[in-house]
């Protein structure tokens, strides 16, 4: 199997070879397939480039019901003419939680209606104006804006370029299929009848299924029927095919690398078109009278044959739209079935999966839930090591109250929980987001950088909370009351962070929640401000021993670096989701001496209203 | 007269540098309104407050909004001075 897997390439070409120098004609109709499918992946390629924002926003937007769902996939589709880019957006945004199921199908739905524009716009206008003299300025613009280092301008000359090679390919075939009239009837080829009529359609899947693309099939169909090379009837069928295989290669691509929900509307896809394919070769006389009609009442002529294939695969596609719209819910039912969503799995990522990478947004998006499952995961560690409860923490019971579980959080060995609970996502994260990173740029990019940022201190931490947690859990029920004072409150402390950290997941003005932990820090700096002349207080009034004080003064810098690394953290993953911190006003945060002098100012302050105050 | 300023806008349209400049210029102005108006509804709120560790508390924000708001006029200030602008400089924050 591996031999002839390494055999196909060489073969293949072999007998392209081969088939060029026999055939001039050969080599002109598939350099016309060439230069189509090179158009296809600079034209995806363009749209993949505006995909930093703009469409990933409108996508959103447009997906809020199926028949706005809908309409965007139609118009999607019938812009960017590539259903098979629509459609992996798509699924990398339903793997990345950000769209319904249900508005999935909508899309893809919508999609398979936008895609017909394509032969409208082939069969009107494609083959009968000199594509190659529009392809020729369209090629210059394009090459002019790749020297351009903005990537909307890069994208912009991908697009044009695309076109113009798209233009440049359908020239090609035509002249290709042209070249081979006296030379090759494929009419001739096929049996007539159903066999006739299943070959072609299989035939139009596998052609689709190779080239990737079902408006490069449909294109090489409405060219071989313009120049008589394939009859109206083997046309039809090999629309047919095209429409099934575009769902196959979705299905393909939807499977790798997606998670259950990119692998429900990919098998949806296949559902829907597979059942639309049959209907439609069922229904294939009925379809073809109404064609008949449709055309005449639209003034198509009697033999134009590429305008009635046109006709025919919108009529089909939208026969398949309003079989299956009404059966919308019972088929997610179906799916949901058939793919069960996984569940939940100890020190394994839930969020990230292959498929969110082909959307910068939805790697983003992926990273960010992947990540703040993290910190919840993180933060029940180290509540549990400081001896308090994580559940009883989180339902927000005042933190004087919480029960004291600090003898048996002796046991909780950190290390071990945060190699069990916490490592596996974390490398999981870190490999994903290297990983996106190389495919993303700008905006997203950073946002991702910011993300690995929360993770590590996050991670740090831990490390802290692991620092400090022996003697916490010593001296919280120490003898010395001075000792177990002090301990009680760094606990104190870092749990007041987290309590600030909570409530910003639930503010909406990113300048309250900034101010919040701004807030937090500010607190943080002061203690470790007075920290030392504290603890010399302490020795001074010989209430602790010099190793006490050691111990406390080493595990104040620890309380306070945790709650810097948290406070951090939750800059990055809770506040304004959806532009990076660096890029907001976020400048203006202030540094460890800035937040010292308002410490300072306070202090004088309070002293002086202190004194004013005293008679 | 028109002309001129057709060509600076031009200019400013493949002036990356420039454009780059502009939105930093505005989204400082816009977060620093944000911070104003908060410092204010924490003015208004310290005002009615009676109970001593929440005042503290207030205080303590204001403070940092306003330390926030200087720094970012500073900010703005380098941004308006620096070569090239053609903005008029910002003075309502």
């Amino acid at each position: 199997m591996e031999l002839l897997k390494r055999l196909l390439l060489p073969v293949i070409m072999l007998l392209l070879g081969i088939g060029f120098w026999t055939s001039p004609t050969l080599q002109l109709l598939a350099a016309g397939v060439a230069l189509f499918l090179f158009g296809m992946m600079l034209l995806e390629r363009g749209f993949q480039g505006f995909s930093g924002g703009l469409l990933e926003d409108i996508l959103q937007r447009a997906t809020r019901s199926t028949a706005r769902a809908m309409l965007f996939g139609a118009a999607a589709t019938s812009i960017m003419q590539s259903s098979t880019l629509v459609s992996v957006l798509t699924i990398s945004f339903l793997s990345a939680g950000m769209m319904q199921l249900g508005a999935g199908l909508g899309v893809i739905f919508g999609a398979n209606l936008g895609t017909t524009t394509g032969a409208w716009l082939i069969a009107g206008f494609g083959l009968s104006l000199s594509l190659s003299k529009l392809a020729m300025p369209m090629l210059i613009f394009g090459v002019l804006l790749q020297f351009q280092n903005t990537q909307t301008r890069t994208a912009l000359g991908n697009v044009l370029l695309g076109i113009g090679f798209l233009f440049l390919g359908i020239d090609y075939m035509k002249d290709g299929f042209g070249g081979m009239q006296d030379g090759l009837d494929l009419s001739a080829i096929a049996p007539g009848g159903l066999l006739g009529t299943l070959l072609f359609t299989l035939f139009g899947i596998l052609a689709t299924v190779v080239l990737q693309s079902s408006h490069a099939s449909l294109v090489l169909t409405l060219t071989a029927l313009s120049v008589g090379q394939i009859s109206y009837d083997a046309a039809l069928a090999l629309a047919i095919g095209a429409n099934v295989g575009t769902a196959v290669t979705t299905a393909v691509i939807g499977s790798i690398g997606a998670n259950s929900a990119g692998k429900q509307l990919a098998m949806g896809h296949l559902i829907f078109n597979l059942l639309t394919g049959i209907v439609a070769l069922i229904t294939l006389p009925l379809l073809l009278w109404t064609v008949e009609h449709l055309s005449q009442a639209l003034g198509i002529a009697a033999d134009n044959h590429t305008m009635k294939l046109a006709v025919f695969h919108s009529l089909f596609n939208l026969l398949g739209i309003l079989l299956m719209l009404p059966q919308l819910t019972r088929l997610q039912h179906l799916l949901e079935r058939l793919i069960p969503s996984q569940a939940e799995q100890v020190n394994q990522p839930l969020y990230l999966n292959q498929a969110a990478m082909e959307s910068p947004a939805a790697a983003v998006a992926v990273t960010r839930n992947e990540s703040t499952r993290l910190y919840s995961l993180a933060t029940d560690l180290m509540i549990e090591g400081l001896g308090w409860q994580a559940d009883e923490f989180d339902r927000g019971q005042p933190l004087p109250l919480l029960t004291d579980a600090s003898r048996t959080a002796a046991s909780i060995n950190l290390q071990q929980r945060y190699e069990q609970q916490v490592k596996g996502i974390y490398s999981s994260i870190i490999g994903f987001i290297s990983s996106a990173r190389e495919k993303t740029s700008g905006t997203f990019d950073e946002q991702l950088r910011e993300l690995r940022a929360a993770d590590q201190h996050l991670i740090e931490a831990i490390k802290g909370v692991k620092h400090l947690q022996r003697n916490l859990l010593f001296y919280i029920h120490h003898e010395n009351h001075e000792m177990a004072q002090a301990y009680q409150q760094l606990r104190l402390q870092i749990g007041d962070v987290l309590r600030t950290i909570n409530d910003v997941r639930h503010m909406t003005d990113p300048t309250e929640s900034r101010l919040a932990l701004d807030h937090q820090l500010l607190l943080s700096e002061r203690e470790r401000e007075l920290s030392d002349s504290l603890v010399e207080g302490l020795i001074r009034g010989r209430k602790i021993t010099t190793g006490m004080a050691t111990s406390l003064l080493t595990d104040k810098g620890y309380v306070y670096d945790i709650c810097k690394s948290l406070l951090s953290a939750a800059r990055y993953l809770f506040i304004d989701a959806d532009k990076p911190q660096s890029e907001g006003p976020d400048n203006l945060t202030l540094e460890s001496n800035e937040m010292a002098a308002i410490n300072r100012q306070l202090a004088e302050q309070r002293s002086d209203s202190g004194t004013g105050d005293t008679p | 007269m028109k002309i001129a300023k057709m060509v600076k806008k031009l200019n400013a349209l493949f002036d990356n540098h420039q454009r780059e400049r502009q939105r930093q210029r505005k989204e400082l102005k816009a977060a620093l309104h944000k911070l104003r108006h908060k410092q204010h509804e924490l003015d208004d709120a310290l005002a009615q407050c009676h109970e001593p560790t929440a005042r503290q508390a207030l205080e303590e924000k204001i403070s940092i909004l306003a330390t926030q708001r200087r720094k970012g006029l500073e900010l703005l200030r380098e941004l308006n001075n620096t070569p090239a602008s053609e903005d008029k400089p910002a003075t309502d924050v």
